[in-house]
């Protein structure tokens, strides 16, 4: 089959390798029907995800068909359509017990790997380096699934897989996001990033009741998306100063809660600072990026809560725990936990309170992945959220 | 809330418990070439929703699956009203009859409390449905109890006492076989294709608390272990706490088998505990393309790439530790 292989910092490539196969009795092989490449995939391409290896397949947002099941999964059938959380997780551990399916104890098998890098496993993950488990991802024709006993969801309704694709990672992360705020009614909230993340935790953030939510972000197509499909207002961070603008917006309190939709990738329109930072990231001093944390945490109003959905992996500089600590501020973070969400999130869609396709800009074969990480990678062309299809 | 438990039971097998007596009314149910087979889901998981009911009732008519029962199932203290006395006639009346069984374990859910009469809580739907799916003469033994918690049913150690199933999760053993109620020959896997062998004895063994195991007098050699079973706090599951020790002879062949027994015994002996409490849980260890054994400390180091291997490699890739 042909899957986008990793080959190097800054580099995939469409090549044909062998088809998955069932190597477990809990095992499915999906034909993949339509697959998005994520923010997390940039940091894997840009080579700031360590223990990768040349030639993994990369993806982890993909839904299809069934075609094939291990013996020991009954709930699915060939033919049915389905979409595929990102993390892998066995339904029985006492992490999948207490719902927090992405710290699954079962289903990473390079959890002593992880656990050198940051002190304990997460569970495994399609497409997302080998601490993550090693497994072969679905940007492909084909891709197995393990304990598909427990992770897929069948959509059995007619909508289109443009919006239910989503269901897969940054829906449910976007909403995972806002719920960790604790969004009580005259709530202000901040989003750091209007990536496709940043987009499903603004409109998140509605939906749990915000009184009022303030995009940040640098692009303007992606703010202007912001203020049109949510209704939210908005920062250009290169055209104002984020702190002033806003105490200015919150009577001078700052922010009920702040979302970082950003990442170990920040970019910071101080070239001074981004420097220093970049520096020491490319020698491996840090291995973060850390502005927009920092700055949430910064602007947070007293005894808020700071929400990180952005990804980080390993060590950053000055982080402001000063702020956190004297200013009673609650951090509350994690990947996400896709399989709490899958079902009320599908009513959510399938009721038409919120249709996730508005934040598809670009559709096209998996044969051009490469053009797709780049246009994605550098916003070009007004980029928000890339789908291929096999 | 307490699991409750379905535990499916091959029709044609006499069962018997771990220990080798007739275990809980005599219809419990452990036969060795099903060993490790499939969910004994431990922890707190499992059945709350129609659709998960489903999935494991789908199971359940194909194959007899491992499950062991403590001895002590239908201990009084468990015991209370609920519908206690009907399901004991009904259970006397399914022994009697003829047909594959199911055997129930679980709590009050299991015993139909709530429910407007015995066999119209859960476990009577669901056997009707099974009846109905696939018109065969389904008889339950119910032995749920109010207030049952997992570990009142289900007995992990059964799992440490049948050493034959070590090698499934300790990757360095090639094969264990027991050789009389206590005893066992062992063989392990040594760099280059050599191997080692010895008898081991079970020396303690206080169900639900500890077991241990030690090489006999004049092994090559010498090695013992202990696994003890701990609570823990909050309802959690059980910790395993293991110890294992072992001296190898002095020399070239004593050097070889400090090399057999890992580099780094104490992840060898992490991923093993991480490979049983796999099988435990999920009832398999699950396979990544990187690393096809599942967890495998050498594999750690040499990964291989994220995609499907050709099928002369998997096949030398085995979850107990085979291939490299
Ligand atoms: N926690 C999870 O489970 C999970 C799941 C999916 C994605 N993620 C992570 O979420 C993050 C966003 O993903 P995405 O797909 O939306 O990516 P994206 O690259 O499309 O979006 C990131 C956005 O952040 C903006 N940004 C950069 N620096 C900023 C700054 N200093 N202040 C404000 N905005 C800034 C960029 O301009 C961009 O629009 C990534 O780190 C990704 O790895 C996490
Ligand atoms: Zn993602
Ligand atoms: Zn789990």
């Amino acid at each position: 089959m042909r899957a986008t292989v990793w080959s190097g910092r800054n580099k995939v490539s469409v090549e044909n390798v062998p088809d998955p196969k069932i190597l477990n009795a809990r095992d499915a092989i999906v034909k993949i029907s339509s697959t998005a490449i994520c923010g997390s995939d940039l940091h894997l391409y840009d080579g700031y995800v360590p223990t990768m290896r040349k030639g993994d397949i990369l993806g982890h947002e993909f839904m299809g068909e069934i075609v094939e099941t291990g013996g020991d999964v009954t709930n699915l059938k060939v033919g049915d359509r389905v979409v595929v959380p990102f993390p892998i997780a066995c339904g029985a551990c006492n992490a999948c017990a207490r719902e927090m399916f992405s710290l699954c104890e079962n289903s990473n098998p390079n959890a002593s790997t992880a656990e050198k890098l940051w002190g304990d496993s997460t569970c495994g993950i399609f497409g997302y380096s080998h601490a993550a488990g090693g497994y072969a991802g679905g940007q492909s024709e084909y891709a197995r699934v393990p304990f598909a006993d427990v992770g897929p969801i069948k959509i059995e309704s007619d909508l289109s897989d443009e919006q239910a694709l989503f269901l897969s990672d940054v829906f449910p992360t976007g909403y995972m996001g806002a719920e960790l705020c604790d969004i009580k009614p005259g709530d202000i909230v901040a989003v750091w990033g209007c990536g496709p993340v940043g987009q499903f935790a603004i409109a998140s953030a509605y939906l749990l009741g915000a009184e009022r939510v303030i995009a940040i972000d640098r692009f303007d197509y992606r703010l202007t998306m912001a203020r049109e499909k949510s209704g939210a207002e908005t920062i250009n961070y290169e055209q104002a100063s984020v702190r002033e603008a806003l105490r200015e917006m919150t009577g001078g309190r700052g922010p009920d809660a702040c979302i970082d939709c950003v990442g170990l990738e920040a970019h910071h329109h101080h070239g001074g600072m981004y420097a220093y930072d970049r520096v020491k990231q490319a020698t491996r001093m840090e291995t973060e990026r850390g502005y927009a944390l920092r700055e949430a945490i910064f602007n947070c109003r007293n005894g808020g809560t700071v929400s990180i959905m952005g990804v980080y992996g390993g060590f950053m500089d000055k982080f402001p725990i000063g702020a956190v600590m004297n200013r009673g501020l609650t951090i509350k973070t994690g990947q996400c936990h896709v399989h709490r969400y899958l079902r009320p999130l599908l009513q959510r869609i399938e009721k038409g309170d919120i249709d996730p396709s508005f934040i598809v800009t670009h559709r096209m074969s998996l044969d051009d992945a490469s053009t797709g990480y780049e246009t994605f990678k550098h916003k070009q062309d007004e980029c928000v959220k890339v789908v291929m299809t096999p | 809330m307490p699991v409750p438990f379905l535990v499916p039971c091959r029709e044609d097998t006499p069962a018997r418990s771990s220990r080798g007596t007739p275990a809980a009314g005599g219809d419990a149910l452990h036969h060795a070439d099903d060993r490790h087979r499939k969910p004994v889901q431990r922890g707190q998981p499992v059945v709350h929703s129609s659709r998960e009911l489903r999935d494991v009732c789908g199971r359940v008519g194909d194959r007899g699956e491992l499950v062991q029962v403590a001895a002590d199932t239908e201990r009084p203290a468990l015991r209370v009203e609920a519908y206690d006395a009907q399901w004991s006639a009904a259970n006397d009346a399914a022994r009697a009859a003829d047909g594959p069984l199911w055997v129930v374990l679980g709590d009050s859910a299991a015993q139909g409390v709530g429910a407007s009469s015995y066999d119209a809580g859960y476990v009577g739907v669901v056997r009707d449905r099974l009846v109905a799916a696939d018109a065969r003469p389904w008889r339950v033994v119910n032995l749920s109890r109010s207030g049952a918690r997992t570990r009142d049913v289900l007995d992990e150690a059964a799992l440490w006492r049948n050493v034959e199933g070590f090698p499934d999760f300790m990757t360095h053993l090639e094969e264990v076989r027991s050789t009389g109620p206590n005893t066992s020959h062992w063989k392990a896997r040594g760099p280059l294709g050599t191997t080692v062998e010895w008898e081991a004895e079970i020396t303690d063994d206080v169900p639900g608390e500890r077991i241990a195991w030690r090489s006999v007098e004049g092994s090559k050699i010498d090695n013992s272990g202990t696994v003890r079973f701990v609570t823990a706090p909050g309802d959690q599951g059980t910790e395993l706490h293991v110890e294992m020790r072992y001296s190898p002879p002095a020399g070239a062949v004593g050097a070889t088998i400090a090399k057999m027994f890992g580099e780094e015994p104490g992840i060898q002996l992490k991923d093993d505990l991480r490979r049983f409490k796999a099988i435990a849980e999920t009832g398999e260890i699950v396979r990544s393309d990187g690393s096809p054994e599942g967890p495998l400390g050498r594999r750690q180091l040499k990964q291989r790439p994220a995609h499907p291997q050709p099928d002369e490699e998997l096949a030398g890739a085995s979850t107990n530790g085979g291939g490299s």
